[in-house]
C-alpha cells in the first residue's frame, strides 16, 4: 500500500518532469523579456547611459532572417558598437502574430521599446495606448534629416498636426506582371501600352480568342477587389470618415468597377487572382495577367530558367490617368512605457537614415520611406514599386485614428460574393454596400 | 471502517492522475464556458455581465441562422451517404476471400490515414478550375469547367464528397469486423430456407450488425457537428474570412472560432459553444432514445 | 473465343461485372488523390496540366530538387519536429493516464465507479471543439499559448481512450491478478507488472491512433502553436496554403506529401493493428 503510493507519486512527478521537459526551450525568451524590462523600469533614463540597457526590439519574421536579418542585424551591430553597454534584443514575428503581440503586450504592460507594425493597424494600437506621440522627438531633428523622407509616407503616420506616431520604414504598392509568352501568342506587341480598362480588355478578349486566359478573379478578398477599385476611385473615394461615421466608398465607381470585372471575368479564370493555381497557369504560359506586389518577383525570376518571360507594368486603371493598385507602409516606433525612449528613438531614426536605407534598398530592391535614399538605386523593381505607390489606394485609411470595425471588409467580401452569384444586380449590391458598411461603422 | 479507507483509496489514487486532467482541462473549461458566456468580454479589457445578452445577439445574428442551416443540410447528407459507401464497400470485402480482401480492406482504408488538413488541402487542389484534375478530365470530356469551391450550388457537394472520401475507410473497417462477426449458422439456415440474398440482408444482416451500426451512425453524427478543418481549408478561410462564397460552407464551429479569434468576442463564442453542447447532448440522446424504443 | 466468352459467362454474372466495376472505381477514388499528389511533386514543374495532366510521374530530378527546396525552408524540419515532439508526449501522458483509469474501471469495484464512468461516457460525446474557447482562455491564463505544454497537456486525458483501454482490460483474467495479489504484489505492482504487459497489444494499438491523431490535429495548434518557435505540420500546411505564401504548387504539393509521408509509412508498418483496434472500437463501443 505504502509502496503504491510512492511509486504512483513519482509516476506522477515524472509526467509532470516530463511534460514540463519541453517547456524551457520554449518559454526561454519571454522570460527573457519580462526579466529584462523589470530593472529597466526602475533605472532612470540618465543612469541608463551608463548603465548595461537592453532594448527589445520586434519587426516582421522577413525582416530579422534570410537577407532582411543579416541587414537588420548589421544595423543592430553597428547602433551596438556606437552605443557602448546597449545591447538590442530582435525578436522577428509575422504580421498577425506581431499584432496580436503588440496587443496582448499592451494589456500586461510589457509593449517591447522598439517594434515595427503596419500602418494600417495603426489605430488598432493607438487605441491601446501601445503608440508614444514622437512629434516633439520627430520635430527636434535637424531639416535635413527631416527632408529626406516621402511626406506622403509622413503624412501617413501624422493624423493630425501635432500628433505622429511612428518613422515610416518599408512600404509595398501592387502592379501588374504581364506573361509576355502569352502576349506574343496571342499577337499581341508587349510594346503597346495598357493604360485604360477598355484597351485591357480588348487585349484579354484577344488572349481568349488565341486559347489562353485573361487574369484570375478578383472578386474572392477585399484586397484583390481593392487593387481593381483603385482604378476608379480616388483617395476620397476609399476609407471612411470617422466623423461622419460613414464610408467613404463611392457607389458609382463601385458600379463602375464590378461592370469591368463582370466583362473581364468570361476571359479569365476563376481562380482568385493571388491564389496559387493562378501563379501556375503564368508560370506555365497560360494567364497573361497577375495583380500582386514585389515579393513575387522572386517567384518569377527563379521560373526564367523553365522560360518565364515576363514584365511588370502599373496596373490599368478606369482613365488614362488614374491607375490601379493597393499600398501599405511598415511604420518602426516606440513604446510610449519605455524607460529608454530617447536611446530607443535614436535607434529608430538611426535605421530610417539614408545610409542605411539606401543599403537596404540595394539588397533588398524594398520600397521604403527615405526618398533621397531610393533615389539613388537603380532597381526596375524599386522603381516600378515607386510609380505605382504614387496613384494607389492605402489598406484602411485613415490611419491612427480609429481602428476599422472587424468585419468592415468581410461586409465588403460578403456583397462582392452576393454580386457575383447574381443575388444582386450591380446597382442594387452597391445601394446594399453603403447601407451595410455605414451600418457596421454606426454599430462598432 | 479504516480498513474499508485503505482497499478504496487505491482505487481513487490511480484514478486521480486522469480525473485531475479530466477535470482541468475538460469540466472547468465546460463550467467556465458558461459563466463566460454571460460577459462581454475581449481577453484584454474587464469583462462586463450581460445577462443573456450574448445568446440573444447570436439568436439574432445572421451567420448563426446560416450556419446551422448548412449544418443541418449537411448532416443529414453526409451521415447517410458515408455511412452506405463504408456499408457497400465493407460488404464487397467481405464477399471476398484470402488476400485480395485484405488487398481491397487496405486499399480502401488508405485515405483514413490522411490527415483531415492534408485531404482537404489536396482536394481543394482537385477541384481547382484550370488546373485541377477534376476540371480537366470535365473539359477534356466536353462538358464546362465547374468551380467547385466558389460557386454556392456545389461547395456542400464538394464538402462531402472529401469527408466520405476520408471517412468511409474508417467506417468500413468497423463494419466489416461486425460482419465478420455474425456466425455463419444463420446464413446456412436461412439457405435451408430458401432465403434470398436480399432477404439474408434484411432478416439477418442488418439485426445482427445493429449495435455496431448505431455505434459508426452516433460517432458519425458526432463528428459531422462538429466539422471544422475541412470545410476552413476548402475555402481558404482565415479569421477574417471565413465561410467561402455566400457563407455556403459555413459551419457552427468555424462562426464560433471566428467570433472568438477573429473579433476577440470571446463571450459570444463561449454562448456559441455552449449552445453546440447542449444540441449535440439533444442529438445523441435521441439517437439512444430510439433506438432504446425499437 | 468462344472458351473465353465461356470462362466469362461461368465466372461473371451481370451482377458481378457490375459489382467488379464500382469496385475498382472506388479504389481508383480512394487512391488516385494521393498517387496524384505524388504526381505533381515528381514532374517538371512549368507544363500545363492539359499537357501533362499528372497521372504518372516524368521527372524524379524534379521531385528531388522539390523535396530539396522544401526541406531548406527553415522552418519544415522545425515544425516536424515540433510534431513529432507533441505526438511523442501525448501518446505517452495520455496512454499513462488513461492505462491507470482503465485499470480501476475495468478491474475492480469501488463506490461512485459507475457515476465517474458514466461521466467518461458523457464526456465522449462532447466534441473538443466546442470546448474550445474556454479551454483556449484557461490555457492563456495559464500562460502556456506558444508553448509545448499548451498543446499537449489540455489533450491528456482522453475519454475516448480511457473508453477503449477499460474495453481491453476486461479482457484480462482475474485469477492472474489474483495470483499476483497474493504473490504479495502492490495494487500498483499489479497494473505495472502484470495488467501493462499483459495488454501490450491493445497499449501499442492505442498509441498508434492517438499518434495519428495528435499528427493530425489542425484547430488545437492553429490556436495555440502561433509563434514560428513551435509550429507544427498542420500549421506549416496551413502556411503553404496561404496564398499569401507565394508559394508554387510544386513546393505546396512537396510539403504536402512531406506531411502525409510518415502517416503513411506508420499505416505500412503498423497497419494490422490499425485495423484491428478500428474494429474493436465498433464491436466493443
Amino acid at each position: 500500500m505504502k509502496k503504491s503510493i510512492q511509486v504512483l507519486l513519482s509516476i506522477i512527478i515524472l509526467g509532470a518532469l516530463l511534460l514540463s521537459a519541453c517547456a524551457p526551450q520554449a518559454l526561454a525568451p519571454e522570460v527573457a523579456a519580462t526579466e529584462a524590462a523589470a530593472p529597466e523600469a526602475a533605472a532612470t533614463e540618465a543612469a541608463a547611459e551608463a548603465q548595461p540597457v537592453t532594448l527589445e526590439f520586434w519587426t516582421f519574421s522577413d525582416y530579422a532572417s534570410d537577407a532582411g536579418g543579416d541587414m537588420m542585424k548589421t544595423f543592430i551591430s553597428e547602433f551596438e558598437a556606437a552605443h557602448p553597454g546597449v545591447t538590442i534584443n530582435i525578436t522577428g514575428k509575422g504580421g498577425d502574430e506581431l499584432n496580436t503581440g503588440i496587443v496582448t503586450s499592451a494589456a500586461s504592460g510589457t509593449i517591447p521599446d522598439i517594434y515595427m507594425g503596419t500602418t494600417s493597424q495603426g489605430a488598432l494600437f493607438t487605441g491601446i495606448n501601445a503608440m508614444a506621440n514622437v512629434y516633439d522627438r520627430w520635430m527636434a531633428m535637424p531639416e535635413d534629416y527631416r527632408s529626406q523622407f516621402d511626406p506622403n509616407m509622413i503624412s501617413e503616420v501624422t493624423p493630425v498636426d501635432g500628433e505622429m506616431y511612428a518613422m515610416p520604414f518599408t512600404g509595398y504598392a501592387t502592379f501588374l506582371y504581364r506573361n509576355l509568352t502569352v502576349l506574343k501568342a496571342a499577337g499581341i506587341d508587349p510594346a503597346t501600352p495598357v493604360n485604360t480598362w477598355d484597351e485591357w480588355l480588348a487585349q484579354m478578349k484577344q488572349i481568349k480568342e488565341a486559347g489562353f486566359l485573361g487574369m484570375g478573379s478578383f472578386y474572392n478578398d477585399w484586397w484583390d477587389f481593392t487593387n481593381i477599385y483603385s482604378g476608379a476611385a480616388t483617395d476620397d473615394e476609399w476609407g471612411i470618415d470617422f466623423d461622419a461615421k460613414t464610408t467613404k466608398m463611392s457607389p458609382e465607381k463601385y458600379i463602375e468597377t464590378i461592370k469591368f470585372l463582370e466583362a473581364a471575368k468570361e476571359y479569365g479564370t476563376e481562380n482568385g487572382d493571388q491564389d496559387q493555381a493562378t501563379t501556375d497557369l503564368f508560370l506555365s504560359d497560360r494567364l497573361a495577367f497577375i495583380v500582386t506586389g514585389p515579393w513575387m518577383d522572386p517567384t518569377f525570376t527563379a521560373a526564367k530558367e523553365n522560360g518565364l518571360d515576363y514584365d511588370y507594368v502599373l496596373i490599368p486603371g478606369a482613365t488614362p490617368d488614374n491607375k490601379g493598385g493597393v499600398r501599405g507602409t511598415e511604420f518602426v516606433t516606440i513604446s510610449p512605457a519605455t524607460a529608454n525612449a530617447d536611446l530607443a528613438w535614436e535607434f529608430v531614426t538611426y535605421i530610417c537614415d539614408e545610409p542605411q536605407l539606401l543599403r537596404w534598398s540595394e539588397a533588398l530592391g524594398r520600397f521604403n520611406g527615405n526618398q533621397k535614399a531610393m533615389a539613388q538605386v537603380e532597381n526596375s523593381l524599386l522603381k516600378i514599386t515607386i510609380d505605382a505607390a504614387a496613384s494607389s489606394l492605402l489598406e484602411r485609411p485613415p490611419h491612427f485614428t480609429t481602428a476599422y470595425p472587424g468585419n468592415y471588409y468581410q461586409v465588403l467580401q460578403d456583397n462582392l460574393a452576393q454580386i457575383t452569384s447574381g443575388v444582386f444586380t450591380p446597382e442594387d449590391g452597391a445601394a446594399d454596400l453603403i447601407t451595410q458598411l455605414n451600418a457596421t461603422i454606426a454599430g462598432n | 471502517m479504516k480498513y474499508w479507507f485503505r482497499k478504496t483509496l487505491k482505487h481513487y489514487l490511480m484514478l486521480l492522475p486522469f480525473f485531475f486532467f479530466f477535470s482541468v482541462f475538460f469540466i472547468y473549461p465546460i463550467i467556465k464556458g458558461l459563466n463566460t458566456s454571460f460577459f462581454k468580454w475581449d481577453s484584454v479589457n474587464p469583462a462586463v455581465f450581460v445577462q443573456f445578452q450574448n445568446y440573444i445577439n447570436l439568436i439574432k445574428s445572421r451567420d448563426f441562422i446560416i450556419s446551422f442551416t448548412n449544418i443541418l443540410k449537411y448532416v443529414s447528407i453526409t451521415v447517410p451517404l458515408g455511412i452506405t459507401v463504408a456499408f457497400s464497400l465493407a460488404l464487397f470485402v467481405n464477399s471476398l476471400k484470402g488476400p485480395l480482401s485484405n488487398f481491397f480492406r487496405s486499399a480502401y482504408f488508405v485515405p483514413t490515414m490522411m490527415p483531415l488538413f492534408l485531404a482537404a488541402s489536396v482536394w481543394r487542389w482537385m477541384y481547382a478550375p484550370e488546373v485541377g484534375i477534376i476540371n480537366t478530365a470535365l473539359q477534356a470530356i466536353g462538358l464546362d469547367s465547374i468551380n467547385f469551391l466558389k460557386n454556392p450550388a456545389y461547395m456542400m457537394f464538394a464538402l462531402i464528397i472529401v469527408d466520405v472520401w476520408r471517412s468511409a475507410g474508417w467506417n468500413m473497417v468497423i463494419l466489416l469486423a461486425g460482419l465478420k462477426n455474425i456466425p455463419n449458422d444463420y446464413y446456412d439456415a436461412a439457405k435451408v430456407d430458401g432465403a434470398n440474398k436480399w432477404q439474408e440482408m434484411i432478416y439477418i444482416t442488418i439485426p445482427l450488425l445493429e449495435p455496431v451500426l448505431f455505434f459508426v451512425i452516433a460517432q458519425g453524427f458526432i463528428f459531422a457537428l462538429q466539422v471544422f478543418d475541412a470545410p476552413w481549408l476548402l475555402t481558404l478561410s482565415t479569421t477574417q474570412g471565413y465561410g467561402g462564397r455566400l457563407k455556403a460552407l459555413l459551419f457552427p464551429v468555424m462562426d464560433m472560432f471566428g467570433r472568438a479569434f477573429g473579433v476577440y468576442k470571446f463571450g459570444e463564442a463561449s454562448a456559441y459553444g455552449f449552445m453546440l453542447t447542449i444540441l449535440i447532448i439533444i442529438i445523441t440522446s435521441i439517437l439512444f432514445i430510439v433506438r432504446r424504443k425499437d | 473465343m468462344t472458351t473465353f466468352f465461356k470462362f466469362i459467362k461461368k465466372h461473371f454474372s451481370i451482377g458481378g461485372i457490375f459489382k467488379w466495376t464500382l469496385a475498382i472505381i472506388f479504389l481508383i477514388m480512394a487512391l488516385f488523390p494521393i498517387w496524384w499528389m505524388f504526381n505533381i511533386v515528381f514532374s517538371e514543374p512549368g507544363i500545363p496540366i492539359a499537357i501533362n495532366p499528372r497521372l504518372y510521374p516524368t521527372s524524379f530530378s524534379a521531385g528531388i530538387q522539390n523535396i530539396k527546396d522544401v526541406l531548406s525552408e527553415a522552418n519544415v524540419l522545425a515544425a516536424y519536429g515540433h510534431s513529432l515532439t507533441y505526438a511523442f508526449l501525448t501518446v505517452i501522458g495520455s496512454l499513462l493516464l488513461t492505462s491507470m483509469a482503465a485499470f480501476e474501471f475495468a478491474l475492480f469495484d469501488f463506490p461512485g465507479k459507475k457515476i465517474l464512468f458514466a461521466l467518461v461516457l458523457v464526456a465522449m460525446m462532447i466534441p473538443t471543439a466546442v470546448t474550445l474557447v474556454p479551454t483556449y482562455l484557461l490555457v492563456a491564463k495559464l500562460g502556456w499559448v506558444n508553448k509545448m505544454q499548451g498543446l499537449v497537456v489540455p489533450g491528456l486525458a482522453s475519454a475516448f481512450g480511457l473508453f477503449m483501454l477499460t474495453q481491453f482490460f476486461k479482457d484480462i483474467p482475474r485469477e492472474i491478478m489474483d495470483a499476483a495479489q497474493i504473490d504479495g504484489d502492490t495494487h500498483f505492482g499489479v497494473y505495472w507488472h502484470v495488467v501493462l504487459p499483459l495488454s501490450r497489444n491493445a497499449l501499442v494499438t492505442m498509441a498508434i491512433l492517438t499518434f495519428m491523431t495528435t499528427w493530425g490535429n489542425y484547430v488545437w495548434p492553429m490556436v495555440i502553436a502561433k509563434n514560428n518557435d513551435i509550429i507544427t505540420v498542420s500549421q506549416m500546411i496551413n502556411w503553404y496554403n496561404d496564398p499569401n505564401s507565394f508559394m508554387t504548387v510544386n513546393l505546396m504539393m512537396t510539403a504536402f506529401l512531406l506531411a502525409a509521408i510518415l502517416p503513411i509509412i506508420v499505416y505500412i508498418i503498423f497497419q494490422r493493428q490499425i485495423i484491428q483496434g478500428i474494429s474493436i472500437t465498433g464491436l466493443k463501443g
